[in-house]
Protein backbone atom coordinates (compact mmCIF):
# COMPACT_ATOMS: atom_id res chain seq x y z
CA UNK A 1 0.00 0.00 0.00
CA UNK A 2 1.43 4.03 -0.71
CA UNK A 3 2.18 5.73 2.11
CA UNK A 4 -0.34 7.96 1.46
CA UNK A 5 -3.39 5.38 1.45
CA UNK A 6 -1.86 4.17 4.53
CA UNK A 7 -2.09 7.46 6.15
CA UNK A 8 -5.95 7.71 5.42
CA UNK A 9 -6.35 4.48 6.37
CA UNK A 10 -4.91 5.46 9.80
CA UNK A 11 -6.86 8.46 10.08
CA UNK A 12 -9.83 6.63 9.59
CA UNK A 13 -8.67 4.06 12.47
CA UNK A 14 -7.91 7.19 14.53
CA UNK A 15 -11.83 8.95 13.60
CA UNK A 16 -13.45 5.50 14.34
CA UNK A 17 -11.55 5.31 18.17
CA UNK A 18 -12.12 8.68 19.12
CA UNK A 19 -15.93 8.58 18.21
CA UNK A 20 -15.76 5.12 20.21
CA UNK A 21 -14.18 6.65 22.71
CA UNK A 22 -16.74 9.34 22.85
CA UNK A 23 -19.91 6.89 23.33
CA UNK A 24 -17.97 4.76 25.57
CA UNK A 25 -17.53 7.79 28.02
CA UNK A 26 -21.02 8.83 27.89
CA UNK A 27 -22.11 5.40 28.89
CA UNK A 28 -20.09 5.45 31.57
CA UNK A 29 -21.03 9.05 32.92
CA UNK A 30 -24.54 7.96 32.38
CA UNK A 31 -24.02 5.31 34.77
CA UNK A 32 -21.84 7.72 37.16
CA UNK A 33 -24.58 9.75 37.52
CA UNK A 34 -27.07 7.58 39.01
CA UNK A 35 -24.41 7.84 41.97
CA UNK A 36 -24.50 11.73 42.81
CA UNK A 37 -24.64 13.30 45.93
CA UNK A 38 -25.08 17.42 45.88
CA UNK A 39 -24.13 17.45 42.79
CA UNK A 40 -20.40 15.47 42.42
CA UNK A 41 -20.36 11.74 41.80
CA UNK A 42 -21.37 10.13 45.07
CA UNK A 43 -18.49 7.66 46.73
CA UNK A 44 -20.36 4.57 45.67
CA UNK A 45 -19.47 5.42 42.40
CA UNK A 46 -15.91 4.38 42.73
CA UNK A 47 -17.19 0.46 43.26
CA UNK A 48 -19.04 0.78 40.12
CA UNK A 49 -17.33 -1.26 38.10
CA UNK A 50 -19.48 -1.60 34.71
CA UNK A 51 -19.39 2.33 34.96
CA UNK A 52 -15.51 2.32 35.44
CA UNK A 53 -15.42 -0.18 32.91
CA UNK A 54 -17.49 1.94 29.90
CA UNK A 55 -14.76 5.11 31.26
CA UNK A 56 -11.59 3.33 30.98
CA UNK A 57 -12.30 1.42 28.03
CA UNK A 58 -13.34 5.69 26.20
CA UNK A 59 -9.58 6.75 27.60
CA UNK A 60 -8.06 3.52 26.08
CA UNK A 61 -9.84 4.21 23.03
CA UNK A 62 -8.57 8.00 23.61
CA UNK A 63 -4.80 7.03 23.87
CA UNK A 64 -4.91 4.93 20.78
CA UNK A 65 -6.53 6.81 18.56
CA UNK A 66 -3.86 9.45 19.90
CA UNK A 67 -1.34 7.38 18.38
CA UNK A 68 -2.83 6.55 14.72
CA UNK A 69 -3.60 10.30 14.61
CA UNK A 70 -0.16 11.06 14.81
CA UNK A 71 0.47 8.09 12.24
CA UNK A 72 -1.53 9.89 10.11
CA UNK A 73 -0.21 13.54 10.41
CA UNK A 74 3.48 12.21 9.60
CA UNK A 75 2.85 12.08 6.11
CA UNK A 76 -0.29 14.39 5.43
CA UNK A 77 -0.91 18.00 6.10
CA UNK A 78 -2.61 19.30 8.75
CA UNK A 79 -4.41 21.91 7.55
CA UNK A 80 -6.20 18.65 5.45
CA UNK A 81 -6.15 16.01 8.24
CA UNK A 82 -7.50 18.43 11.30
CA UNK A 83 -10.91 19.36 9.39
CA UNK A 84 -11.44 15.71 8.64
CA UNK A 85 -11.47 15.03 12.68
CA UNK A 86 -15.37 16.59 12.05
CA UNK A 87 -16.42 13.05 10.66
CA UNK A 88 -16.54 12.11 14.12
CA UNK A 89 -18.99 14.50 15.50
CA UNK A 90 -21.19 13.31 12.51
CA UNK A 91 -20.56 8.97 13.18
CA UNK A 92 -21.08 10.30 17.52
CA UNK A 93 -24.35 12.05 16.16
CA UNK A 94 -25.94 9.32 13.87
CA UNK A 95 -25.50 6.95 17.15
CA UNK A 96 -26.59 9.54 19.69
CA UNK A 97 -30.01 9.50 17.97
CA UNK A 98 -30.21 5.83 17.13
CA UNK A 99 -28.99 4.32 19.82
CA UNK A 100 -32.11 3.88 22.30
CA UNK A 101 -29.26 4.29 25.50
CA UNK A 102 -28.96 7.83 24.34
CA UNK A 103 -31.77 8.41 21.84
CA UNK A 104 -30.99 12.43 21.89
CA UNK A 105 -33.32 14.02 19.42
CA UNK A 106 -33.23 14.69 15.96
CA UNK A 107 -34.15 17.56 13.80
CA UNK A 108 -33.68 19.00 10.25
CA UNK A 109 -31.60 21.75 11.19
CA UNK A 110 -28.83 19.04 13.19
CA UNK A 111 -29.31 16.77 10.09
CA UNK A 112 -28.65 19.61 7.36
CA UNK A 113 -25.47 20.70 9.89
CA UNK A 114 -24.40 16.97 9.56
CA UNK A 115 -25.01 17.23 5.22
CA UNK A 116 -22.87 20.88 5.60
CA UNK A 117 -20.19 19.07 7.27
CA UNK A 118 -19.95 16.08 5.22
CA UNK A 119 -20.07 18.31 2.01
CA UNK A 120 -17.31 20.77 3.73
CA UNK A 121 -15.15 17.56 4.37
CA UNK A 122 -15.47 16.22 0.78
CA UNK A 123 -13.99 19.71 0.15
CA UNK A 124 -11.03 19.48 1.81
CA UNK A 125 -10.70 15.73 0.46
CA UNK A 126 -10.50 16.66 -3.03
CA UNK A 127 -8.14 19.62 -2.15
CA UNK A 128 -5.30 16.94 -1.58
CA UNK A 129 -2.62 17.35 -3.98
CA UNK A 130 0.37 15.88 -2.44
CA UNK A 131 1.77 12.67 -3.31
CA UNK A 132 2.45 11.22 0.23
CA UNK A 133 5.12 13.82 0.98
CA UNK A 134 6.09 15.32 4.30
CA UNK A 135 5.72 18.73 4.96
CA UNK A 136 7.22 21.53 6.80
CA UNK B 1 -12.53 34.51 35.53
CA UNK B 2 -14.48 35.55 32.38
CA UNK B 3 -15.51 32.35 30.51
CA UNK B 4 -14.29 33.98 27.36
CA UNK B 5 -10.75 34.15 28.56
CA UNK B 6 -11.27 30.53 29.37
CA UNK B 7 -12.63 29.54 25.71
CA UNK B 8 -9.39 31.59 24.40
CA UNK B 9 -7.24 29.75 26.57
CA UNK B 10 -8.79 26.48 25.74
CA UNK B 11 -8.78 27.49 21.69
CA UNK B 12 -4.45 28.35 22.27
CA UNK B 13 -4.16 24.80 23.91
CA UNK B 14 -6.05 22.76 21.83
CA UNK B 15 -4.50 24.13 18.73
CA UNK B 16 -0.92 24.42 20.40
CA UNK B 17 -1.64 20.67 20.78
CA UNK B 18 -2.06 19.83 17.25
CA UNK B 19 0.57 21.83 15.89
CA UNK B 20 3.16 20.13 17.95
CA UNK B 21 1.62 16.73 17.63
CA UNK B 22 2.20 17.50 13.69
CA UNK B 23 5.92 18.63 14.48
CA UNK B 24 6.55 15.54 17.25
CA UNK B 25 5.44 13.28 14.25
CA UNK B 26 7.30 15.14 11.60
CA UNK B 27 10.28 14.50 14.10
CA UNK B 28 9.83 11.19 14.51
CA UNK B 29 9.64 10.08 10.70
CA UNK B 30 13.07 11.56 10.48
CA UNK B 31 14.70 9.14 13.07
CA UNK B 32 16.60 5.75 13.01
CA UNK B 33 14.03 3.70 10.56
CA UNK B 34 15.12 0.17 12.38
CA UNK B 35 12.13 0.86 15.07
CA UNK B 36 8.58 1.23 14.33
CA UNK B 37 7.12 4.88 13.63
CA UNK B 38 4.93 4.36 17.09
CA UNK B 39 8.32 3.65 18.84
CA UNK B 40 9.99 6.67 17.91
CA UNK B 41 6.82 8.74 18.08
CA UNK B 42 7.59 8.01 22.16
CA UNK B 43 11.08 8.67 22.28
CA UNK B 44 10.27 12.85 20.60
CA UNK B 45 9.63 15.75 23.42
CA UNK B 46 7.29 17.39 21.53
CA UNK B 47 4.70 13.81 21.51
CA UNK B 48 4.54 14.83 25.69
CA UNK B 49 4.20 18.88 25.25
CA UNK B 50 1.51 18.04 22.51
CA UNK B 51 -0.11 15.56 25.17
CA UNK B 52 -0.18 18.26 28.07
CA UNK B 53 -1.54 20.79 25.55
CA UNK B 54 -4.49 18.32 24.81
CA UNK B 55 -4.90 17.27 27.91
CA UNK B 56 -5.12 20.40 29.64
CA UNK B 57 -7.08 22.43 26.83
CA UNK B 58 -9.96 19.46 27.18
CA UNK B 59 -10.06 20.13 31.05
CA UNK B 60 -10.61 24.06 30.07
CA UNK B 61 -12.99 23.04 27.80
CA UNK B 62 -15.01 20.97 30.80
CA UNK B 63 -14.91 24.23 33.05
CA UNK B 64 -16.32 26.49 29.95
CA UNK B 65 -19.17 23.74 30.09
CA UNK B 66 -19.75 24.20 32.98
CA UNK B 67 -20.25 28.02 32.79
CA UNK B 68 -22.17 27.87 29.24
CA UNK B 69 -24.67 25.70 27.63
CA UNK B 70 -23.11 22.95 25.05
CA UNK B 71 -25.23 25.05 22.46
CA UNK B 72 -23.73 28.26 22.92
CA UNK B 73 -19.61 26.64 23.41
CA UNK B 74 -19.79 24.63 20.50
CA UNK B 75 -19.90 27.55 17.98
CA UNK B 76 -16.61 28.61 19.32
CA UNK B 77 -15.14 24.94 19.96
CA UNK B 78 -15.70 24.61 15.71
CA UNK B 79 -13.70 28.06 15.56
CA UNK B 80 -10.47 25.37 16.51
CA UNK B 81 -10.82 23.93 12.55
CA UNK B 82 -10.30 27.64 11.39
CA UNK B 83 -7.57 28.40 14.04
CA UNK B 84 -5.34 25.42 13.52
CA UNK B 85 -6.09 26.00 9.63
CA UNK B 86 -4.77 29.47 9.86
CA UNK B 87 -1.41 28.43 12.37
CA UNK B 88 -0.37 25.48 9.54
CA UNK B 89 -0.70 28.33 6.43
CA UNK B 90 1.55 30.73 9.37
CA UNK B 91 3.99 28.27 11.06
CA UNK B 92 3.86 25.09 9.29
CA UNK B 93 3.93 27.09 5.57
CA UNK B 94 1.19 24.96 4.52
CA UNK B 95 -0.72 25.91 1.29
CA UNK B 96 -4.21 26.63 1.73
CA UNK B 97 -6.02 26.25 -1.61
CA UNK B 98 -9.25 28.33 -2.08
CA UNK B 99 -11.28 24.75 -2.03
CA UNK B 100 -9.75 23.59 1.53
CA UNK B 101 -10.49 27.31 2.94
CA UNK B 102 -14.10 27.07 1.58
CA UNK B 103 -14.30 23.12 2.77
CA UNK B 104 -13.16 24.38 6.34
CA UNK B 105 -15.57 26.87 6.59
CA UNK B 106 -18.70 24.68 5.38
CA UNK B 107 -17.32 21.96 8.58
CA UNK B 108 -17.47 24.97 10.67
CA UNK B 109 -21.03 26.02 9.44
CA UNK B 110 -21.96 22.30 9.48
CA UNK B 111 -21.20 22.36 13.61
CA UNK B 112 -22.79 25.72 14.47
CA UNK B 113 -25.98 24.17 13.16
CA UNK B 114 -25.68 20.80 14.79
CA UNK B 115 -25.63 22.73 17.72
CA UNK B 116 -28.39 24.56 17.13
CA UNK B 117 -31.22 23.41 19.50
Amino acid sequence: MNPKSKSYLYMTASILLSSLAQLCMKAGMLLLATHTANGWPGWSALLDLPALLWVGVGLACYGTSLLFWMSAIARLELSLAYPMLSLSYVLVYLVAVNWPLLHEHASWVRTLGIFVVVVGVILIARSDTSKGKTTI
Amino acid sequence: MSVYLLIALALTLTTSGQILQKVAAHHALARDEQTHFIIRILYVPQTYWAVACLVAGTMTWLVVLYHMDVSKATPFLSLGFILVTLVSRIRLHEKISLHRWLGVILVTVGLWLVAMT
